[in-house]
């Protein structure tokens, strides 16, 4: 017997799914910006890791990087995209469905 | 007792292993009930104000202020300059309020960014912030005319900064239950027995609010020390700078 999945599992975007970048998303979600030290110290990833996903989410673009400078430091600036805004506030409503059957 | 989440009625295993993931687990769901708990993670950055005792020294620092602003009212007798400082004393707590928070975020930058990340908040709503200016000026304005209009003890005046001590207290207490930060449960508590101690030994309006924020003013002082100082043990500065 197969069993059949049900619809919103297929409509789920793998994207944000991943529990680091959902992390990373639902952070930046509540806030106008973040460096990338308070997400990286938020996350506990390391730079390389953190990169990566960074990296992803900005291609498909959900977040925007920026690369500025406070003083001579140099800062990674992290905003969520109105494309990820979007994306976030529908995977929260399809996971919703999902888990409480609504 | 098992320690496995419960599988909802219909959901297949390999949903199951998709949305409860270690990570996904402990941080984003809420594994006895399975429901996705984000609410908590979206909460995070509000945590950040309050991460490093900064806020409470500088709150601290305001109270200080204030409470050598009534040090006239309570040790020198009334006379033709209390209409006058009376009327210049709201805008003082108002301007020491809203440059303690401008003071707090030039101190971040400079403390907390380099070893901690920075955050920058959305803007409030500007409805927001025109009610909550219009309510602290007015109740700022009312506690002053009071003070001025009716130095001696009478009972309004006398339970006033009691009510002022509790209102106080809750604020504490909501930030604490909010922002999960216990650390807010002690200023919560000084307040509550500041307030009962202004009802069990009354006093005029000026000394009620003397001594409440002297009190407080050293509780936040306190508090936010301790708090700056392990905050800086444990995030010692960046020898190379942020990324």
């Amino acid at each position: 017997m197969t069993h059949k999945e049900p619809g919103p599992l297929s409509e789920i975007d793998r994207l944000i799914h991943e529990p680091a970048r959902l992390l990373i998303v639902a952070i930046l979600s509540e806030v106008k910006e973040a460096d990338y030290l308070y997400i990286q110290q938020e996350t506990g990833l390391t730079k390389g890791n953190l990169s990566s996903h960074l990296d992803k989410l900005e291609k498909a673009g959900y977040i925007e990087i920026e690369k500025a400078f406070r003083g001579k430091i140099p800062l990674t600036i992290l905003r969520i995209a109105r494309r990820g805004s979007v994306a976030f506030k529908a995977y929260r409503n399809q996971m919703g469905a999902l888990l409480n059957g609504r | 007792m098992s320690l496995q989440p419960r599988r909802p009625a219909g959901l297949p295993v390999r949903i199951l292993i998709l949305t409860h993931t270690s990570l996904y687990g402990r941080l984003v769901c809420n594994m006895s009930e399975n429901l996705p708990d984000l609410t908590q993670v979206a909460r995070r950055p509000l945590r950040y104000w309050n991460s490093d005792g900064l806020p409470e020294l500088v709150l601290g620092g305001v109270w200080a202020i204030w409470v050598l602003c009534l040090v006239p009212l309570e040790f020198v007798p009334a006379g033709r300059w209390t209409v006058p400082y009376g009327i210049a004393l709201p805008l003082v707590f108002l301007a020491s309020a809203l440059g303690g928070h401008w003071y707090i975020s030039r101190l971040k930058t400079r403390i907390t960014a380099p070893r901690g990340g920075f955050i920058d908040y959305r803007p409030r709503a500007a409805g927001a912030m025109y009610l909550s200016t219009v309510l602290a000026s007015g109740a700022a304005v009312a506690v002053v005319r009071q003070m001025i209009t009716e130095p001696t003890a009478a009972s309004t005046t006398e339970l006033t900064a009691a009510i002022t001590a509790f209102l106080l207290s809750a604020v504490f207490l909501a930030m604490a239950v909010r922002h999960r930060m216990p650390h807010h449960l002690w200023q919560a508590a000084v307040s509550v027995v500041i307030g009962l101690a202004l009802i069990q030994w009354p006093t005029d309006l000026s000394t009620g609010m003397f001594r409440l924020f002297a009190s407080l003013g050293l509780v936040s002082i306190l508090l936010g020390w301790i708090r700056l100082r392990r905050f800086l043990r444990r995030n010692p500065a960046p020898a190379g700078g942020a990324e």
